[in-house]
């Protein structure tokens, strides 16, 4: 270091709160990073950090899932929870729904207990004040004991207040906290259990005593593990099973809002709920009747749209690969190499990039629903359904993240509490239709069922949906026996979506796959082509090649699906990528990245037909995603018991299905 | 909820107007798509003949889009004759979900022009403009009319 040169002080601030409170779109607006936003509870369940440069700071901002308690029942919870307790960040900074400050007082009062330094940001106030709130923000402060800022996280508003903030309360040397009394008999318990626990000298210099009594009163199993190795385990275990928990925990709840009702007054006037616009709108988009196929006629119309309207986009960037292949076939020499390049590599990744255009409208597309509010609508609209099959509507929110990836969809099932819920959705994710299996839909619907092509895609997407609820309620009735838990969902109020955002959204989700073309699919690509070439001296792409071999050797499994070698080898590299199958397509029929040519071979195909589409398309639909969905499905289960299930689940439900439209079919078509 | 009961009225005749309208066309067009996938002549030849001018295709989705739509409006109108003032929001999100319709189909129109006319796709030569001209377009007129007379009532409805 040179001299003169001051040390950079850190901080390390956690955001936390409610979820749906806008800590997200602060932890961006802080750290100028890019997290996914979403108008719905439960988009982050792992902790990010970014960092802030100010005023000679160094700022460490962690944002944390959000949650509406300490207690702890779901793993994001408990990420959260785990990271103000364990990891004590110097500041910790809870963002208030400034429409909604009542109920998100319940887990100041808990973070209160927690003895950290803490500041509010009371965010979105502009809509508080908009509908006539009359927020008390000085008396705030003094009630709460804590700093109280104002913010706009979405415009920008606030964030140096509340970085001074920040820098002012971590330099405070004593800290003076506000602590919930609990009535005589709950405090005599509290203070006999700290007492307890104080003689293990470890337990003190990790917790705060008097929070720790408060959650072993509270029932927390998460912490009575914590103290499992404690010598004062049993003498703890004595005097809890002594109690009636469940009632203690009743009765400190109660405790909890009794003193929310006392002061919530003083602190906001006129804040008292009316029915907005939002919720009168609600009252059609939830409507019993109207509510699934108004759901379902939106869905339509996206499909809809990603099928017409990104078709002229799509001819173009299809076009510049053609013109690369030409040039390639042109002006590389040898033969062999132009044909590496031409048919191999620009083919293949071509292939899969010209439906760029369809990928990238359908995510605006879905990001504008989800901008809007409208998802979280969805979900709640689906629970009806999902509770009656045996699973609740909080497994709809994955589902529905399912559409981008199904890589952060078998993620987001942290957010579900109950294990049994959680283990089935992460089974039944997969068949929800990530964006990497839309180019098969639109080559094959495309090809086959011009005029509808929209609506085959889209009872496609249905069909997933329908496979993946019709599972979750064999699982829940079989091996994940058991009543769903109730599904308590906050709607956001509706939002006008932000062009911004929603194109942010549609970059964040689509880019992935223009990566994976470059990496995952051009190694593939290369892969198809020298098993299309390979022995030399045979016809490229015939049947006496090694991938002609690797075809035939697999097509007595898939030919009573109606599917020959080539449509076998190709869902056999679809393991890898979904991507792979159409890219693996060009490379069969010799026709790289030309769609035209490769629909005019399809369709010259004796072999293939409207019936072996469907087949086609039901399979790609259900079998295992991709080899990173199988990876994530083995993280979060930790069981590789689970993990094979879901791959041979997916397979067996493919391959009966496949086999019924191919067969059932030959009725109607 | 008190509100003007002149301007009730207009709703209230709106939603009669547009969800008869939007049902009816959606019925039409219901029945056109069922005669194209039965292959029904005298239901095809109607579709080309006499009801031409409505530029109603046989679409079978897209009759039941128009369908509930028409169906929200009616819901809209039951509850405002049965005197709850929420019913507006029926006649709000009607003509918000038909004017998501109308964009959806000019979208698709604008698609398939570009492709015709700016790349000249050989998949698609001959096409015209009426071959995309559909209901949903020209009766989100009225939706549009709806909502522009009713912006402020629509942004205030809770008040």
């Amino acid at each position: 270091m040179c001299a003169g040169e001051m040390k950079i002080e850190k901080i390390r601030v956690a955001l936390t709160g409610n979820p749906n409170v806008g800590k997200t779109t602060l932890f961006n607006v802080i750290t100028g990073s890019r997290q996914h936003v979403g108008n719905w509870p439960g988009v982050t369940v792992e902790k990010k950090s970014g960092f802030k440069q100010y005023k000679g700071y160094e700022i460490e901002v962690v944002d944390l899932p959000g949650t509406y308690s300490l207690t702890a029942y779901s793993l994001d919870e408990i990420v959260a929870r785990d990271f103000i307790v364990d990891e004590r960040p110097d500041v910790v900074v809870q963002i208030v729904d400034a429409t909604n400050i009542e109920r998100n007082l319940y887990l100041t009062t808990q973070l209160m207990e927690l003895g950290s330094k803490m500041i509010i940001a009371l965010n979105m106030y502009d809509l508080a004040e908009e509908r006539g709130d009359k927020l008390h923000v000085t008396k705030m402060e003094k009630i709460l004991s804590m700093p109280v800022v104002l913010t706009i996280a979405s415009k920008n508003i606030g964030m140096s207040e509340l970085l001074d903030t920040v820098i002012t309360e971590k330099q405070k040397v004593k800290h003076h906290g506000r602590e919930i009394g609990y009535g005589d008999e709950i405090e005599s318990r509290i203070i006999e259990i700290e007492k307890v626990l104080s003689q293990d000298k470890d337990l003190t210099s990790r917790y705060p005593l008097r929070w720790l009594a408060v959650r072993l009163l509270d029932g927390d199993e998460n912490i009575l593990r914590k103290i499992a190795g404690s010598s004062v385990a049993t003498q703890i275990k004595t005097i809890l099973t002594s109690l009636d928990i469940e009632e203690y925990e009743a009765m400190m709840a109660d405790k909890r809002y009794e003193v929310i009702s006392a002061v919530f007054p003083q602190m906001c006037e006129r804040c008292m709920t009316r029915m907005t616009t939002s919720d009168m709108v609600d009252r059609v988009m939830t409507n019993k009747y109207l509510g699934i196929p108004i759901f379902l006629a939106l869905m339509w119309a996206a499909f809809e749209l990603t099928f017409s309207f990104a078709t002229p986009f799509m001819t173009i960037v299809e076009r510049i690969f053609v013109w690369l292949g030409e040039i390639s076939a042109a002006y590389i020499r040898p033969e062999w190499l132009a044909s590496l390049v031409g048919e191999g590599i620009i083919g293949g990744v071509g292939s899969v990039f010209s439906f760029i255009p369809n990928i990238f409208i359908l995510f605006f597309l879905l990001s504008m629903l989800e901008d809007s509010g409208y998802l979280a609508r969805a979900a709640f609209i689906v629970d009806r359904v999902m509770y009656k099959i045996g699973l609740q509507g909080k497994s709809f929110i994955p589902m529905l993240l399912g559409f981008g990836c199904n890589v952060p969809a078998i993620m987001a099932t942290r957010s579900i509490e109950d294990r049994m819920d959680r283990m089935a959705t992460i089974m039944v994710v997969p068949f929800i239709s990530c964006g990497a299996r839309l180019p098969i839909y639109i080559l094959f619907a495309g090809t086959f069922f011009s005029e509808n092509a929209g609506t085959v895609i889209f009872c496609i997407y249905l069909l997933g949906i329908l496979v993946a609820v019709g599972s979750a309620k064999l699982l829940r009735t079989t091996a994940l026996k058991g009543h769903p838990a109730p599904f308590i969902l906050e709607l956001p109020p509706y939002r006008i979506p932000n062009l911004n955002t929603s194109i942010r959204h549609m970059w964040d989700n689509g880019s992935m796959y223009i990566q994976k073309a470059g990496t995952i699919i051009l190694g593939g690509s290369v892969v198809i082509w020298l098993l299309a070439a390979l022995p030399w001296g045979v016809e490229y792409g015939s049947e006496q090649t090694f991938i002609g071999l690797l075809g035939h050797a697999i097509q007595p499994l898939m030919e009573p699906l109606g599917f020959d070698w080539k449509l076998s080898v190709s869902l056999l590299f679809g393991f890898v990528a979904k991507e792979i199958v159409v890219a693996s397509m060009g490379v069969l029929y010799g026709v790289g990245d030309d769609q035209i040519a490769l629909t005019d071979s399809l369709l010259a195909d004796p072999h293939l037909s409207q019936l072996t589409a469907l087949s086609l398309m039901v399979f790609s639909l259900l079998y295992m995603p991709c080899i990173a969905a199988v990876g994530i499905i083995k993280k979060e289960t930790g069981s590789w018991k689970w993990t094979a299930f879901s791959v041979a689940y997916g397979l067996a439900v493919a391959w009966l299905l496949a086999f019924a439209v191919f067969h059932g079919g030959k009725m109607f078509i | 909820m008190k509100h003007d009961p002149g301007k009730l009225r207009e709703k209230v005749l709106f939603s009669v107007v547009a969800g008869f309208l939007y049902v009816l066309a959606g019925s039409i067009q219901f029945v056109l798509s069922i005669g194209a996938m039965f292959d029904i002549n005298s239901v095809n030849s109607l579709g080309n003949s006499a009801l031409g001018f409505l530029f109603i295709p046989s679409d079978f989705m897209g009759s039941l889009v128009l369908v509930l739509i028409g169906s929200i409006f009616f819901y809209g109108l039951m509850e405002l004759r049965n005197g709850f003032n929420e019913g507006i929001a029926y006649v709000y999100v009607g003509i918000i979900i038909s004017l998501i319709f109308a964009t959806v189909y000019m979208l698709v129109l604008a698609g398939n022009w570009m492709e015709s006319c700016l790349l000249n796709d050989p998949e698609i030569t001959g096409w015209s403009f009426i071959d995309d001209f559909r209901p949903a377009i020209y009766l989100g007129i009225l939706s549009l009319c709806g909502y522009i007379l009713w912006k402020k009532d629509f942004r205030n409805m809770n008040k």
